[in-house]
């Protein structure tokens, strides 16, 4: 029996919560799983968390999501007598009358419990305790009522001094070593509570810089988010670049960006497109914009043989998934047959919504044109793309084809 | 339908007709003639639009003759000299005042007159040599020196028509100087694996002569072969020398490309040293190489253009043939069969009809593969109404798979014609097998294109695309107003494709242009129509057929014949 819960238990913790850099989350996934099945409630509960989604422990983990078989866990934890079970079924809407009427803990017993845990210094029992009152779940676990007080102005009273509670219990979970733990301590801080207390945004950036430099991975990624957002790129992609090397799956798409740019580090296409190939496999959401840059790598050949297949696939998909859609890329996919079937049409559709200096682009177009592909030929249109296509030689082998009339009209030689 | 299979030879003078009317125009009108030859000359280049017949090295050849020109300034000068020196013996008084005012001069007369007879003379000789002996010529001399063994050289009818085959097929030309792949004619002949430098010279001289200023322009490029041996053409423009340099810039990228008389250009000429010699070959070949290798990976790049779909659903376009072969033998691991697909971007073309999909079914050894090939909608993205299918030995798989990545279709005997049924496959109806499919064929990319047009006597072979728009555009309501572009399979007459266009003259559609597709076989054949209102539209469709950019069909409805 460890100190404050099982064996398993407390290693668990260590691997999912506390020891992020170990990488070892999936074997603290299968103790938690055994556990559960030695009936231990404190178990069912944690394991409840690792299935209700990535942002209830690390995304770097990437744990298998089953909101239906967390909640079952959760209501076994909760029935099972487990403190931090019955604190955290508050948070995850299993709880009911139902259940209330069948738990053996009371609230405020449990909160008893996990509250003598978190003096004595269990990180994710701080985090619990930080959370009731940051949610106000406290109000609940104390069991009051508007008639508890005298006037609203107690009332306010009262949830302030209680709302602010979270500050120091949430401080020390981070302190301890569960990353998580800051996460709603920057949120407080960002938003504070209305009518109550006041943000003060600046601490915000103060725990992610904490949270940092105590090299937590999710640290890492929101501070260097906060850097970027300040200007500062460079040191942001320092920080994406650690986060990443720490396996934080949301750092993934930064980290190859800045390889791809040379930011702050030596240029190695390899490195970016096998760090957006990591952003793709990795279970985050926005994914459009590795998708089109790792499309891009292997349209021009850079860090990846080409594969115009996989370039089309690519970037199509981002584009179909709402994202910035790469219109020279797809345009010459469509334009020249690569990874898709030749269509000047659908080409042309691209292309022609190029507002900057595309040189490439211009050339696609003035071919077209002067060819009819697509579009009803327009040598003097054609000629006019062509001659902003730029000195490349494919683009002085085209001119050459049309000549000036005397009467000033663009004709085919 | 029925052309008539004698080709239009287009008329222009010939060898040595035209020479002995430039002459016979000369002798008749003087001065005057000029223009009138001037217009033989573009006329007689208008009529043989693919190039000279005779060919370009042996109308160089025959073009030296106007060498003649010169030698008739310089034998009319040197016997104007000496016929002076003769007569002005027989007044002595002008003699000794010539003498006097002369000196030495007057004895230059005669010497003068006698150089300039025979400097006529030697002109006369090369041009008359160059341009009736081609044998000697100085171009095929130049010819025979780019050559390994110039002792061993072909004959000279051999010899030119490698350089003009070569000019023919990938020319380009700059003014005067065509640029092939293998070979580049200019005023001498360089063989383009043998050029180790291109320097071009540009020099503008003015000269005074009273109160006249008279510029000369030069423009020449100057070609160092790895003898060191030089090769000089003059051109007329900067225009030309600029795309003479860019054109072999492309043609020979591993030689060194500079300006006349830099140091580049006296490296390369005025090395003697073996040692330097060796060191500008060295970094030739690795320049060579470098280059070889970059054209290797665009020439790969090139390749990549059909996309795999394999049994996970994932997409590639680096197809190996090893990747083909994995799948092929796959079966035989799993015990299952394999799902696979091949399109291209750029539908094939093969046996009379357009492909753009592959989809196979890899049966490993016990089972056989099955492959169905999907023709082409005519449209993108729109799938086809028409498949062909085979159930094949894994060798047989292979063969075909070989070729689909080649752009090859294989012949279609002992397939299986399938109509689309919905989300599935049906044979196609025996009533229909007869003719062909319900949506035209595309033209075939190899065989040759000809033309006959309404009121016309015969056909016209290889017409070029401004002969067929003329045509198009002429089009109108007469009976004998049409045109047919035609093309025949050159092993086999009778299958034959064409797209032909006329205005109806009478009915609902009155005035518009009735374009219709048709492909025949020994075995039936069949006609498709569209009528569109706009001749506009009429010249798309002719100019895609023209141009084989894969015509769109879908329109197209097939009629009773």
């Amino acid at each position: 029996m460890g100190r404050f819960f099982s064996d398993p238990v407390e290693r668990a913790l260590k691997y999912i919560y506390y020891d992020l850099r170990a990488g070892r989350g999936p074997e603290g996934f299968r103790l938690l799983e055994q556990a559960v099945q030695d009936g231990d409630a404190d178990a069912c509960c944690l394991l409840a968390r690792c299935l209700y989604g990535p942002e209830y422990t690390w995304p770097g983990h990437n744990f298998p999501v089953d909101e239906q078989a967390g909640d079952e866990l959760m209501r076994r934890s909760v029935l099972g007598g487990s403190a931090i079970g019955t604190l955290l079924s508050l948070r995850c809407g299993v709880m009911d009358r139902q259940l209330a009427q069948a738990m053996p803990l009371r609230f405020e017993e449990a909160f008893d419990s996990v509250l003598d845990k978190a003096e004595h210094g269990e990180p994710l029992c701080q985090m619990i305790i930080g959370n009731v009152y940051y949610w106000g779940d406290f109000v609940e676990v104390q069991g009051k009522t508007r008639a508890d007080f005298d006037s609203d102005d107690a009332v306010q009273s009262y949830l302030r001094e209680n709302y602010a509670k979270c500050e120091d219990w949430l401080w020390k979970s981070l302190r301890s070593g569960i990353s998580t733990g800051g996460v709603n301590l920057a949120n407080f801080y960002r938003q504070g509570k209305e009518g109550l207390i006041s943000p003060r945004p600046e601490q915000a950036i103060e725990v992610y810089r904490y949270g940092a430099e105590k090299g937590y991975p999710s640290y890492l990624f929101y501070y260097a988010n906060e850097l970027y957002d300040q200007g500062k790129k460079e040191d942001a992609f320092t920080f994406y670049r650690r986060a990443a090397e720490l396996g934080e799956p949301r750092a993934y798409f930064w980290a190859g960006y800045s390889y791809e740019l040379g930011e702050g580090v030596p240029k190695d296409n390899a490195r970016a497109a096998q760090y957006y190939q990591q952003a793709l496999s990795a279970p985050i959401q926005g994914k459009v914009n590795p998708s089109n840059r790792l499309g891009m790598c292997y349209y021009d050949g850079r860090g990846v043989e080409v594969d115009y297949a996989k370039a089309f696939q690519l970037l199509k998909w981002a584009e179909d998934q709402g994202g910035p859609v790469m219109l020279y890329y797809l345009g010459a996919c469509y334009a020249n047959g690569q990874g898709t079937q030749q269509d000047y049409a659908k080409a042309f559709t691209y292309l022609d919504r190029i507002d900057w200096n595309c040189h490439p682009a211009f050339y696609l177009l003035g071919k077209m044109y002067c060819n009819g592909l697509g579009v009803p030929v327009d040598i003097a249109k054609g000629v006019e793309y062509l001659q902003k296509a730029g000195d490349y030689v494919e683009v002085k082998e085209e001119l050459r084809h049309y000549k000036k009339t005397l009467f000033g009209k663009w004709v085919r030689r | 339908m029925e052309s008539q299979e004698t080709s239009k030879k287009h008329f222009y003078l010939k060898w040595p007709w035209n020479v002995v009317v430039y002459i016979v125009l000369v002798v008749l009108l003087r001065i005057f003639a000029i223009p009138a030859i001037l217009a033989i000359i573009w006329w007689n280049k208008k009529q043989q639009p693919d190039g000279p017949e005779e060919g370009y090295c042996l109308q160089r050849t025959r073009g030296r003759l106007i060498g003649l020109i010169w030698a008739a300034l310089f034998l009319a000068g040197g016997g104007l000299a000496i016929w002076f020196f003769v007569a002005v013996q027989t007044m002595p008084y002008e003699v000794e005042k010539l003498k006097e005012e002369l000196h030495f001069g007057y004895y230059l007369i005669p010497v003068g007159g006698a150089a300039a007879i025979l400097i006529g003379i030697y002109l006369a000789y090369r041009s008359l040599q160059d341009a009736l002996v081609p044998e000697k010529s100085a171009l095929a001399q130049s010819i025979r020196n780019q050559l390994d063994y110039p002792d061993e050289a072909p004959p000279v009818k051999e010899l030119f028509a490698m350089v003009d085959q070569d000019l023919k097929q990938d020319g380009q030309w700059c003014g005067k100087m065509g640029i092939g792949k293998e070979w580049v004619l200019g005023d001498e002949v360089s063989s383009i694996p043998r050029i180790r430098g291109v320097f071009s010279r540009e020099e503008h001289r003015t000269r005074r002569a009273g109160k006249r200023t008279q510029a000369v322009h030069i423009y020449e490029v100057w070609i160092v072969d790895d003898r060191q041996q030089r090769q000089v053409t003059s051109l007329k423009s900067k225009q030309e020398l600029e795309e003479a340099m860019d054109c072999l810039q492309r043609r020979a990228p591993a030689a060194v490309f500079g300006v006349y008389d830099s140091k580049a250009y006296k490296d390369l000429v005025y090395t003697k040293d073996d040692m330097q010699q060796y060191a500008q070959e060295h970094a030739y070949q690795q320049r060579k190489a470098r280059q070889d290798e970059q054209a290797r990976r665009e020439q790969e790049r090139l390749a990549q253009n059909q996309v795999l779909t394999l049994p996970d659903g994932s997409v590639t376009s680096r197809i190996t043939w090893d990747t083909i072969h994995q799948l092929l033998l796959q079966p035989a691991q799993t015990g299952k069969a394999v799902p696979f697909q091949l399109v291209p971007g750029v539908p094939i073309q093969g046996q009379g009809h357009t492909f753009s999909r592959l989809v196979g079914l890899a049966g490993g050894v016990a089972k056989p593969t099955r492959i169905l090939m999907e023709e082409y909608s005519g449209t993108p993205g729109v799938p086809g109404q028409y498949a062909w299918t085979r159930d094949m030995s894994t060798g047989e798989t292979e063969e075909v798979l070989r070729g689909w990545l080649r752009g090859e279709i294989p012949s279609l005997r002992d397939w299986t014609h399938m109509e689309r049924a919905g989300r599935t496959w049906q044979r196609v109806l025996e009533q229909q097998k007869g003719g062909t499919s319900s949506i035209p064929p595309q033209p075939h990319p190899d065989w040759p294109w000809c033309m006959t047009v309404g009121g016309e006597p015969g056909s016209i072979s290889d017409p070029s695309w401004r002969q067929v728009e003329t045509v198009l555009r002429g089009l109108n309501q007469e009976a004998d107003s049409y045109l047919i572009l035609e093309q025949k399979d050159p092993q086999n007459p009778a299958t034959c494709w064409f797209i032909q266009c006329a205005v109806a003259l009478q009915g609902p559609d009155q005035g518009s242009y009735s374009v219709e597709i048709g492909f025949a076989t020994p075995g039936g054949s069949s006609l498709w129509e569209w009528m569109m209102p706009d001749v506009q539209d009429a010249i798309r469709y002719f100019s895609d057929a023209y141009y084989h950019r894969g015509l769109d069909v879908s329109r197209f409805q097939k009629m009773g014949i």
